[in-house]
């Protein structure tokens, strides 16, 4: 194995081989992955979830995580939120030559490591390289496949006087990974991304009472996925301010990057909106688990203003939390 | 011979003493007939000798009672004869025009004296008006304007009233919010618990009001289209107090002063500025302090907001008072529209105002003080607001069903019918929802009012203004597509429409911030083009914003990022060491750093290096921090070349000022302990040598030079840029009818809309 990665490594040929037989069946050894064939062949005749993303994180690694535990989380929650027990995960690389063979075995250890807290084997993959400069050091795909437990998720279950619930302080993710790229973060501050796999606070979640829906308010944030709950429906989110958990060191980030935490990414949190009897019940299952110990009721579903988000705010204003057409853009004239 | 004819009349002649006036005028040339409002105007129909007729007509423009306006005269000679022996005023007719409402105008000049008479049956009476005065727009329901769909329907006139009312050749003959003491609204005072304080006739409510003032207490004062929070503009403790219970530490506030002595014995008063001062519309007029230290703790900068009473609640609390000036700020929630609701400002203001004197009669209509000034050759509004709103911009086109919906900071919209152009008062930032409810109810009451029918919906071309959104809504519900209109544009096309040109432009556009058609961020623009068509052919290197709207809110991230870009030692910018040293990190990694060619970012970097200021505590405040250090100055431009160099480079077709070479030569003169005035005088005088090099540079056709963006609020480069300019022999037009601020781009976006659509247009 050469200390970078080189275009040979995407070439299908014995450096492909190479790359697949020592670093990743060792890594992910499971029965079906074992046998490389080109799909695999998968136990269960029961309804399915199938979700896939891409990541393409820069940089790569940043406090709380790197990209392989990020490709991991990422598919595993999907399915979580959708209401299934994930089992299986596909992989692609898309690497670029030069990139560090050093760093690609510590994003698959941390793959593997994931994997196993996920409890999905990893069972089909690829691998492809670029030519230098045409990308950005490594892109990842993930595809899985979960067992659905819980078909009665979605928008059209969302009713008025519902509780929205939070598993954790948000903004997490996107405010470290932009600090990580201004080079002010060191790996050791309080400031991590909240990268973490989110089965059991779903399945938790579930068990304890009448859940709506659950997403992960991955891009775009909570306030973006909020939107999207009730978008050409009659209903409102009301969210309040106070009740959001927010890290203080996510606060100081956002203050210096200009972003709202509740338009940065998470990837370890999740949001439910739950029936309104059952909004104790909930918090508490979610209180006893690693990761949902901050979890908090932020807000809850009314019909106000119908298809909309409203912030009543700290200072006893409100503000209609809108989706943004991309970047947070310039607005004041 | 005798004839009869049928009229029909367009304009402000609703609410105004009109049809009395008409009835007085056919009585004058004995003719018969009648009139009554409908929903486009007033019709009616006249009978008399041919000559008197004529007489009549021809009179009519030049005796108008003073509020009303006419926009158009219909008449037609009809075949037979009534024989009318006498002229009535009949009931309204709801039909499916519309007509003027008149805006809230000040007290006039007989009420007050009836006010102040002992004798008189209105005596301290704080509710007098008539026809030609009082309350219009802010009582309005629904139209037609009759008592019933007013705030005025719950207090039926009592027979005194009534036959005022009912009589010809009195001056309350027809007024809607006629009323007494026996009849109409009371005030009330309460405390800072709610509780009513009793009234008696030696200590009625505003007795108590000028007893909290005079004791340095803070009041809120409902007036005509919001409530005051009101103190003793004298009483530094009492205006301490109110700042710092208002949040609002540094922010100019507006004053109230009993006459125009009293405003002379603080400010300097040009008798162009007495008569914005005292005319019926009774604005916020920004004067120049006498002497630049006097009253610092109302206003840091050179000039001050006054007004003068505009309601008889206003005139009374200064009746009999040695009180001469009291400040009269907005009452509101922080960014949130004035209040207007007796409850709710209970229970919002109950950790502020030690009393409250209100009112049973409501305001149906916020409309917030105008703010306004004396500027180049003409009045320069801050805010167009009450006493002018909802008066149209009037122009000889076909506007209807054109809606332009604005901005977002200073959200206002513009919406058309017939050749009107119906502006909405002062609304406010829409970040806040409350203000978003206030905007989309002003919207429904404009609609209502004025009978609009969206057809061609205009916005601005930043997707995220919540005006944008309220305008796709509009659009998709109208089945129409929108226009979006470069933020530039639209300030370019205000100022055109403002000034009633209707040809090939050059525009200087300085303001914020306003999406580009490139998708950058643009406000130190130099256009050219039409209402349809608009070329970027200047602007100014752009200024990197660490942390994008964070560092219009900590300017000291600006003065950074000038000193950076300038190849500076960035430890001058006025930010804590390890502030400085993220902000240069974000910098340094081009992280959460859009680039703005703006103004209004420029001055606030300028302000951040040149005054040390960092959070600022109001919109604006950078710009008017630097504008105050040179107040009182004139520029000088007598000069070749700008105090400071203005060098120029070309990026891609677009002719850059260098904004480098600038900010060396003004952080050397720091360094070198010039003082900041001067230096403050210098950097502007180089914007107005900037604008007079571009647009030579620009213009070589020398098309006529608009001038728009909020930056022309900045009195010492209006003057400048106007007149340097002009010396150079082009043409320059300012506004003067509507904001050069965001408050006035809906007109600019109006009219690009009908212009972009007349096409189309033509052939429905
Ligand atoms: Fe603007
Ligand atoms: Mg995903
Ligand atoms: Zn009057
Ligand atoms: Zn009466």
């Amino acid at each position: 194995m050469d200390d970078i990665i080189t275009l040979d490594y995407g070439s299908g040929g014995i450096k492909t081989s190479d790359f697949i037989d020592n670093l990743l069946v060792p890594a992910f050894d499971n029965t079906p992955l074992n046998k490389l064939a080109d799909g695999a062949v998968l136990d269960g005749a029961e309804r399915l979830v199938f979700s896939t993303d891409s990541f393409v994180v820069s940089p790569w690694k940043f406090p709380g995580g790197n990209i392989g535990r990020l490709c991991v989380c990422g598919t595993v929650n999907d399915i979580a939120m959708a209401g299934g027990i994930p089992k299986y995960l596909s992989l692609s690389f898309i690497l670029e030559e030069g990139f560090k063979m050093w760093d690609l075995k510590e994003i698959i250890a941390s793959i593997a490591d994931e994997a196993k807290k996920a409890q999905v084997m990893i069972v089909t993959g690829d691998t492809k390289v670029v030519e230098h400069g045409k990308g950005d050091g490594i892109y990842i795909n993930t595809s899985g496949i979960g067992i659905l437990k819980n078909p009665r998720l979605g928008k059209e279950y969302i009713r008025p006087g519902d509780g929205v619930i939070v598993s954790g302080s948000v903004g997490c993710h996107g405010a470290s990974v932009m600090m990580a790229r201004s080079g002010l973060l060191d790996g050791d501050g309080p400031l991590r991304s909240d990268c973490r796999i989110l089965t059991d606070l779903a399945v938790a979640a579930q068990d304890a009472g009448n859940v709506r829906i659950l997403r992960d308010p991955t891009r775009g944030g909570i306030a973006t996925v909020l939107n999207e709950f009730v978008e050409d429906s009659p209903l409102t989110v009301e969210l309040n301010e106070t009740a959001i958990p927010v890290d203080a060191t996510v606060a100081s980030a956002c203050d210096l990057l200009g972003l709202d935490p509740l338009y940065c990414a998470c990837e370890g949190r999740m949001l439910a909106v739950v029936a309104p009897e059952d909004v104790p019940s909930v918090l508490d299952a979610l209180h006893r688990l690693s990761g949902g110990e901050k979890a908090a009721c932020i807000g809850t579903i009314t019909q106000k203003r119908p298809g909309q988000v409203i912030l009543n705010t700290s200072l006893g204003g409100r503000r209609l939390l809108g989706k943004l057409s991309g970047h947070q853009l310039p607005r004041i004239c | 011979m005798k004839k009869r004819i049928s009229f029909t009349i367009e304009g402000v002649v609703q609410g105004v003493g009109f049809r009395p006036f008409l009835h007085r005028l056919a009585r004058r040339f004995s003719l018969g007939g009648w009139a009554k409002n409908t929903s486009g105007g007033v019709c009616g129909e006249l009978e008399g000798k041919a000559d008197d007729l004529s007489f009549f007509f021809e009179a009519l423009p030049s005796c108008l009672p003073p509020l009303a306006r006419i926009e158009n005269i219909e008449k037609k000679e009809l075949q037979s004869l009534e024989g009318y022996s006498d002229f009535k005023i009949l009931d309204s007719d709801v039909g499916d025009g519309f007509t003027l409402i008149s805006p809230d105008m000040a007290t006039c000049m007989d009420c007050e004296r009836e006010l102040l008479n002992p004798a008189d049956r209105r005596y301290l009476y704080p509710f007098i008006n008539c026809t030609n005065c009082g309350p219009r727009f802010t009582i309005i329901r629904r139209m037609p304007y009759d008592r019933k769909n007013t705030s005025m329907a719950p207090f039926p006139m009592c027979p005194v009233c009534a036959r005022e009312y009912g009589d010809i050749d009195n001056r309350r003959y027809h007024a809607q919010p006629d009323c007494c003491p026996d009849c109409g609204p009371e005030v009330f005072f309460l405390d800072s618990q709610g509780n009513r304080l009793p009234g008696s006739a030696l200590d009625d409510p505003i007795s108590h009001a000028r007893r909290y003032l005079a004791q340095g207490k803070i009041i809120a004062v409902k007036g005509i289209g919001g409530i005051h929070l009101a103190c003793n503009a004298l009483d530094p403790q009492a205006v301490a107090r109110l700042r710092q219970k208002k949040g609002r530490p540094r922010k100019p506030l507006a004053l109230m002063a009993a006459s125009t002595e009293a405003v002379r014995s603080i400010c300097r008063l040009s008798p162009e500025e007495e008569l914005l001062l005292t005319s019926e519309s009774r604005p916020i007029v920004l004067l120049e302090k006498r002497v630049p230290d006097i009253l610092p703790n109302i206003s840091f900068c050179g000039s001050i907001g006054v007004m003068l009473p505009y309601t008889p609640v206003h005139r009374l609390l200064f009746h009999g008072s040695n009180m001469k000036l009291l400040v009269m700020t907005s009452a509101n929630r922080s960014g949130c529209p004035v209040l207007t609701d007796n409850d709710e400002s209970l229970h919002t203001l109950s950790g502020v105002a030690d009393g409250f004197l209100l009112n049973n009669r409501d305001i149906v209509n916020r409309c917030d003080d105008s703010v306004v000034m004396y500027g180049h050759k003409g009045p320069v509004f801050f805010r167009r607001s009450r006493g002018y709103a909802p008066a149209p911009f009037y122009s000889p086109k076909d506007f209807t069903g054109i809606c332009a919906f604005g901005a977002e900071q200073k959200a206002a919209f513009a919406f058309g019918r017939g050749p009107y152009l119906f502006l909405s008062p002062h609304i406010g930032d829409l970040k806040n929802m409350e203000t978003m409810d206030h905007y989309e109810s002003m919207a429904k009451t404009y609609n209502e009012l004025f009978k609009i029918h969206p057809e061609i919906i205009a916005c601005d071309l930043h997707p995220d203004y919540a005006s944008t959104h309220i305008a796709e809504k509009a659009a998709k519900e109208a089945g129409r597509p929108l226009i979006r209109v470069q933020h530039h544009h639209g300030h370019m096309a205000a100022c055109m429409a403002d000034n009633g040109l209707d040809e090939e432009v050059f525009a200087i556009i300085w303001d914020g911030t306003g999406l580009g058609s490139d998708r950058e961020i643009w406000g130190g623009e130099f256009l050219t083009g039409d209402f349809k068509n608009c070329k970027r052919v200047g602007s100014i290197r752009p200024i990197a914003l660490p942390g994008g709207d964070k560092a219009t809110e900590e300017i000291g991230r600006i003065g950074l990022s000038l000193l950076w870009d300038a190849g500076l030692d960035t430890d001058f910018a006025p930010l804590f060491v390890k502030k400085r040293q993220a902000v240069t990190a974000l910098l340094d990694h081009h992280l959460s750093c859009p680039a703005a060619s703006s103004m209004g970012r420029l001055f606030d970097g300028v302000a951040a290096l040149l005054c040390s200021l960092n959070g600022i505590t109001f919109d604006g405040e950078g710009p008017m921090s630097v504008e105050a250090l040179a107040s009182g100055c004139m520029p000088d431009l007598s000069k070749d070349c700008p105090p400071y160099p203005a060098l120029f480079y070309s990026d891609a077709g677009v002719r850059r000022f260098d904004i480098r070479p600038l900010v060396r030569a003004i952080v050397s003169d720091i360094k070198h302990k010039v003082k900041s005035d001067a230096i403050a005088k210098k950097f502007m005088e180089t914007l107005c040598y900037m604008a007079l090099f571009q647009t030579q540079a620009l213009n070589p056709r020398h098309l006529p030079v608009v001038l728009s963006g909020g930056v022309f609020l900045n009195r010492f480069l209006l003057s400048g840029v106007t007149e340097l300019l002009a010396r150079h022999s082009f043409k320059v037009y300012t506004h003067h009818k509507v904001s050069p601020t965001d408050e006035g781009l809906a007109l600019g976006q109006a009219f690009i809309a009908l212009y972009t659509s007349s096409t189309t247009r033509k052939e429905v």
